[in-house]
């Protein structure tokens, strides 16, 4: 077990505003804003192999025996890997559900 | 060893130091002191100067003081992390032992190194003694640290003119620092699980200038918050520091402005200049970032005759960097300046140089020389000689 120091921080002094470049909220990164093409899978065709979520960057993906193929569209920036990668190729990127909008 | 000592008495919490002449016996001397035990930190043998600056700024944004030192191309090879530890507010003090920088190849003392790194964002204060080696560092915790400050800081040490060299010096007892330093906390942001941030994130055109603007008023603040820790550093240990010193410059007729160890020397020259009846003083510069303009413009703006003696060449400028400066707070005084260069790769700054240099300000004195002129001040004339081709026809 790594010995951890004390925690010095917790001392330091409380700002509310801080200098320099920093995020203290980190829902201001909804990167989905930025997807252009939605990836849109197939239910019949999709094996459930995982290959998709294994694969995605972002780690968005939920898919296996009980769940179809599901993206979280906050993130999605439609990269369009998981349509790449997928063995059966039933992924399509499509227009459907744009970001940013 | 004096910066050792003052790291020591900092009681640094993480130590990230690469080896590099002459910086080698400080990183040495503090796994020494870590290996027995007397100083209780962790050494991290990084494997480059950028990673041990990396290191030095994530272990400090955790609330310790971070300890690391360099020189020339060490300090070359951390100059895009500089940027980070300026810009996230990050106060660490940093041991700089000037050395040149490459090419030629050298190994000694210059001021190269850290000029090339004066727009980084960092505070640079510059030693003359063993003793001011101490001191400075202690002092400059405490500067660094001020929380209209934040900035990081360089004090520099003339590489083998006073790294290597043995001088006495007064070293307080751990009890004594302690009460003028006391254990660091951040004042800024920091990197805890339990309050997690996302520090130095990608910054739009819209807030970066404001940023950087609040980078100058720390440099506006240290300007501001320097003369009280000087005074309560003479409080607590019983000595004097400066942000310049100007000796006797009252009634000089020409005077002479220096940076490093290399005032010492040029003070000393001015006693004996002084002796044989020239009117001659020394301004020593110990701060250069932030720089003491209005000081320097108060100390220089009745002296007829100034020259600023550089220990780097700052080339393709006007003039050496110091020289720049001076002439930009100075230069309308009424007084000439002239850029002087001398010192580099190594070479000792002797009485005999000084005095060479004070020759010359006589002659633009007296109006036997141009002050618009750069002299390198101890550069041989016929330095196209050196190499010659070997065998042809010359």
């Amino acid at each position: 077990m790594l010995k951890q120091q004390e925690n010095a921080t917790t001392q330091s002094v409380k700002r509310k505003i801080y200098f320099g470049p920093v995020a203290t909220h980190v829902t201001d990164v909804d990167t989905g804003a930025w997807r252009i093409l939605t990836p849109v899978a197939d239910d019949e065709k999709c094996i459930r192999c995982g290959i998709c979520q294994k694969h995605c960057p972002l780690a968005i993906i939920q898919v296996d025996r009980e769940t179809p193929f599901t993206v979280d569209l906050r993130f999605c920036k439609g990269c369009g890997i998981c349509s790449q990668v997928c063995p059966k190729d039933c992924i399509a990127m499509t227009e459907i559900g744009k970001g940013g909008e | 060893m004096a910066m050792v000592e003052a790291m020591k008495r900092a009681r640094v919490g993480v130590i990230s130091a690469y080896p590099i002449t002459p910086q080698s016996p400080v990183a040495e001397k503090l796994s020494e002191y870590v290996a027995d035990d007397s100083l209780k930190a962790e050494y991290i043998r990084v494997e480059s100067e950028h990673t041990a600056l990396s290191c030095a700024i994530g272990a400090q944004l955790t609330g310790v003081r971070a300890c690391t030192a360099t020189s020339s191309v060490g300090l070359a090879l951390m100059h895009e992390v500089l940027g980070i530890a300026a810009g996230c507010r990050v106060p660490i003090v940093m041991g700089i032992i000037n050395r040149a920088l490459v090419a030629p190849w050298s190994l000694w003392c210059d001021h190269q190194d850290a000029m090339a790194e004066r727009d980084s964002g960092w505070i640079q204060i510059y030693a003359e003694s063993v003793q001011e080696v101490f001191d400075y560092m202690i002092y400059a915790y405490k500067l660094a640290e001020h929380e209209d400050v934040l900035l990081p800081a360089m004090v520099c040490q003339d590489g083998f003119f006073l790294s290597h060299t043995a001088e006495i010096a007064m070293i307080p007892d751990q009890e004594t620092v302690d009460s003028f330093l006391p254990a660091y906390i951040s004042k800024n942001t920091y990197l805890d699980v339990n309050n997690p941030m996302f520090i130095n994130n990608l910054t739009p055109s819209s807030e970066f200038g404001e940023m950087r603007r609040q980078q100058k008023d720390g440099f506006d603040a240290a300007k501001a918050v320097a003369p009280a820790i000087m005074e309560e550093f003479e409080q607590a240990f019983g000595r004097k520091l400066h942000i310049v010193e100007a000796y006797r410059c009252d009634d000089a007729d020409v005077a002479l402005v220096t940076i490093g160890s290399m005032s010492g020397t040029a003070k000393h020259t001015v006693d004996m200049l002084r002796e044989e009846g020239k009117k001659v003083g020394v301004l020593r510069l110990v701060f250069f970032r932030p720089f003491p303009h209005e000081m320097v413009r108060e100390a220089l703006k009745n002296v007829p005759t100034i020259g600023v003696l550089d220990r780097s060449a700052g080339l393709g400028a006007q003039g050496a960097p110091v020289y720049v400066e001076v002439k930009a707070a100075a230069g309308d005084c009424g007084g000439s300046i002239t850029s002087l260069v001398g010192g580099l790769g190594g070479r000792d700054i002797s009485v005999a140089t000084i005095k060479k240099a004070f020759d010359h300000l006589y002659a633009v004195h007296e109006g036997r020389a141009d002050a618009d002129e750069q002299v390198w001040v101890d550069v041989r004339a016929d330095y196209n000689e050196l190499r010659r081709k070997i065998g042809g026809n010359d």
